[in-house]
């Protein structure tokens, strides 16, 4: 096959690469350029972005003996991944941006891209596992290392997708295994160190970037009975569940720790409450997208549902109508975001995503 | 079998090139050394020094070697700026970033800096040059005008330009770097106060270049090239430009130009025949405008360019590379990423244009079979390129 991979200049998509040309592919490495300006060097824990981290790519590249490029997708990113994560939030949600260029970047303009030049396939160093049944369906699955896996970012891109996808890292049983293989196969990345932040938020201050791009816009935070309880420099910086940041002048009556139970950006407005009233029984998701043609879940359905990317799954009983899925949760769960991705899980295999609805 | 059609990004390095090169490697010597090995060196690079002289009508003294013509455009413009902070400084739009970028930095330190316009088919817009530079408009500290243009090949009126700039007694700095070895080109004649090249776009090897600063001009005494080193230190180059002598390269540049200024008889034609065979055809296809002058005297024999509607560069060049094919855009990479032409932007066309140019250099190894694979490869690729963006 002619295969596309994407190399973000880390260890991970370098060792992909390696294993899809091992394999007996035809591979060209691409580097996706998502920043305008780019700086010099690699800072922080931004694991891309920087020249530093192309030059990275391209010395793998090198290694592996694959044609390399670099294809500038910044507008394509500003426009569906940056100005969503602003909007997102100035709507009172908490957009993940790593689902959004899974989505739109990745998965979309990417593929579609390498379709058109003649690629069968996008490799990229995710963890997650595809499956291909007898039948031919594709399912997607956790990555053998529980502590990698990227199932949850990935749901979004859909079954079609699938078709066009490789994920070579899926069955690397720890992210120790995959820098074992960097360094055998004399990847200079192979000590590279992990990444985390959001990539484009320079200093991995999310609310100062916010700040900066949206301006402050002062207003109040009320407890649950209405009463004016502190000060904001703008709802919403603001995530429901949060706890840390508050800034409240005097302790809750009852001396217990408050949280973020609502977001209300056209008021301009934050509502605080004890622990308890951050507490869900019921998630409802639109925007679904569905990736088991054989589990439609259009009738009552047992699975497990998940709310964050690191966050555990909870069993839950979901119904799909349409565009929507609701999920009944079999045990509470609290911290339960809008914007964020709920995604549906039966044992290690991906059923279904779809955005949490406020 | 690869064809190589980027000769204005590099030419091979001749063969008579490397046999200099690694035969000068084997005589050793700091010619800034006051011994006998030192003298040796010293006697090799002058040797070279009067031989490209000679064949680029300079003198001797005028001949700075540098390592190539970034340094030489820097030398220049900040060596220039420094002895005459005063007046406008003026620069056609389409000059190489290597002038453009030190202009800017100029900017910074208080420079007025003007842009010249060119025309539709990308040569300076003489005209309005002339208004820039009538005694009315106040003095000027320089004028930076290339000979030839690195995109469309577009050979520039600089001779014509040469005397509006001297009535303003302000120096005339020439980027020769497409031209030297390409075309005729003498320093005497071109009517430039400082000009400069590198020697690997003419066969010879990378991180060798060449500023030739006019010693004297009789009939303007101001049009001496007047300038401060950038390059401080031992005083090498006649104080312009410090730091111990490349003197093989210098060798090896001048083998290569030597064969290059021989042959310039019959390659002028030869290429011309083959980038009119493929301008043509180039024309012929759905979407595809040929920019610049017409092939002919007005352009330089190698260069063909083109703007392709609705087809990225990126992914023009991508699929010309798979196919065997190395071409270009023309505009520079930044950091891998291909950049939009703002040649193509100054000539008119629009930023979509400008982001679909494609350019095909040729030079001393191309033939005929090179512009065949080209011509091969260029339909489907264009309509892949186009059908990769929705």
């Amino acid at each position: 096959m002619r295969v596309l991979a994407a190399l973000s200049g880390g260890v991970d998509s370098a060792v992909a690469a390696a294993r899809a040309v091992e394999a007996g592919h035809d591979v060209v490495g691409v580097h996706m350029a998502l920043s305008r300006n780019r700086d010099q060097f690699r800072s922080g824990s931004r694991g891309c972005c920087s020249i530093e981290d192309s030059n990275d790519a391209r010395r793998a590249a090198d290694k592996l003996g694959i044609p390399y490029y670099v294809w500038d997708l910044s507008e394509e990113f500003q426009d569906t991944v940056v100005k969503d994560f602003l909007s997102e939030y100035e709507a009172g949600r908490t957009p993940n941006p790593c689902v959004r260029c899974n989505e739109h970047i990745k998965f979309d303009t990417l593929l579609d891209r390498a379709d058109a030049l003649g690629f069968d396939a996008v490799a990229t160093g995710h963890y997650a596992r595809i499956e291909i049944r007898d039948d031919g369906v594709r399912e997607l699955h956790r990555a053998a290392d529980a502590a990698k896996d990227q199932s949850y970012v990935l749901a979004v891109m859909g079954p079609e997708k699938l078709a066009r996808s490789m994920f070579p890292l899926g069955a690397m049983r720890s992210k120790a295994e995959v820098r074992a293989e960097a360094a055998v196969r004399g990847l200079g990345v192979s000590n590279k160190p992990d990444s985390y932040d959001i990539c484009f938020v320079a200093d991995g201050d999310t609310k100062g970037f916010l700040q900066r791009e949206l301006g402050e816009r002062p207003g109040d935070i009320l407890d649950e009975s209405g009463e004016v309880v502190g000060a904001h420099s703008g709802a919403y910086a603001y995530t429901v569940g949060q706890r840390k940041g508050l800034a409240l002048p005097r302790p809750a009556s009852d001396g217990k720790p408050r949280y973020v139970t609502g977001v209300d950006t056209e008021r301009n407005v934050v509502t605080v409450g004890p622990e308890t009233l951050l507490t869900v029984r019921r998630v409802t998701g639109e925007s679904t997208v569905w990736l088991a043609p054989d589990v439609q879940a259009i009738e009552p359905t047992e699975c497990e549902v998940q709310v964050r990317a690191h966050g555990a799954p909870v069993r839950a009983t979901i119904v799909r109508d349409g565009d929507r899925v609701v999920a009944d949760l079999h045990e509470p769960m609290r911290g339960v975001a809008a914007g964020q991705s709920l995604v549906a899980y039966q044992g290690s295999r991906v059923i279904g995503q779809a955005t949490i609805a406020r | 079998m690869r064809h190589y059609l980027d000769h204005a990004a590099t030419s091979p390095m001749r063969p008579v090139a490397r046999e200099a090169y690694v035969e000068a490697l084997a005589t050793f010597g700091n010619p800034s050394s006051v011994h006998a090995t030192g003298r040796a060196a010293n006697g090799a690079l002058e040797t070279a020094r009067e031989e490209l002289a000679a064949l680029i009508g300079a003198h001797p003294t005028e001949v700075v070697f540098t390592s190539g013509a970034t340094e030489a455009a820097n030398s220049t413009v900040h060596g220039l700026w420094a002895e005459r902070p005063e007046g406008r400084v003026l620069h056609s739009t389409i000059e190489h970033h290597a002038v453009l970028e030190p202009l800017a930095a100029l900017t910074d330190r208080g420079a007025q800096i003007s842009a010249l316009p060119v025309t539709r088919t990308g040569v300076l817009d003489l005209d309005e040059a002339a208004r820039q530079l009538s005694p009315g408009r106040g003095p000027v500290c320089l004028v930076a005008v290339q000979s030839a243009n690195n995109e469309t090949g577009a050979i520039q009126p600089v001779p014509e330009l040469a005397p509006l700039v001297e009535r303003t007694q302000a120096p005339l700095v020439v980027d020769a770097a497409q031209s030297i070895g390409h075309v005729p080109w003498t320093f005497r004649d071109s009517g430039a106060t400082v000009a400069f090249a590198s020697a690997h776009k003419w066969g010879g090897p990378g991180g060798v270049g060449v500023m030739l600063a006019r010693r004297v001009d009789g009939a303007v005494p101001a049009r001496r090239a007047q300038m401060a080193p950038l390059l401080r230190g031992g005083g090498q180059e006649r104080g312009l430009r410090a730091g111990t002598v490349n003197v093989a390269g210098a060798v090896a540049a001048v083998a290569a130009l030597r064969e290059a200024e021989d042959s310039i008889g019959a390659e002028v034609p030869r290429l011309r025949a083959l980038a009119s065979h493929l301008a043509d055809a180039l024309a012929g296809m759905p979407g595809v405008t040929v920019t610049g002058p017409p092939v002919g005297t007005g352009r330089l024999p190698g260069i063909v360019s083109a703007v392709v509607e609705a087809a990225p560069s990126e992914a023009m060049l991508f699929l010309l590379d798979g196919a065997g094919v190395d071409a270009s855009n023309g505009a520079a990479c930044n950091a891998g990423v291909v950049q939009p032409s703002h040649v193509v932007e100054a000539m008119g066309f629009g930023g979509a244009a400008a982001g679909s140019a494609l350019r095909i250099s040729m030079g001393w190894t191309t033939s005929q079979e090179d512009v065949d694979a080209l011509l091969h490869a260029l339909p489907h690729a264009i309509e892949r390129a186009r059908a990769s963006r929705r």
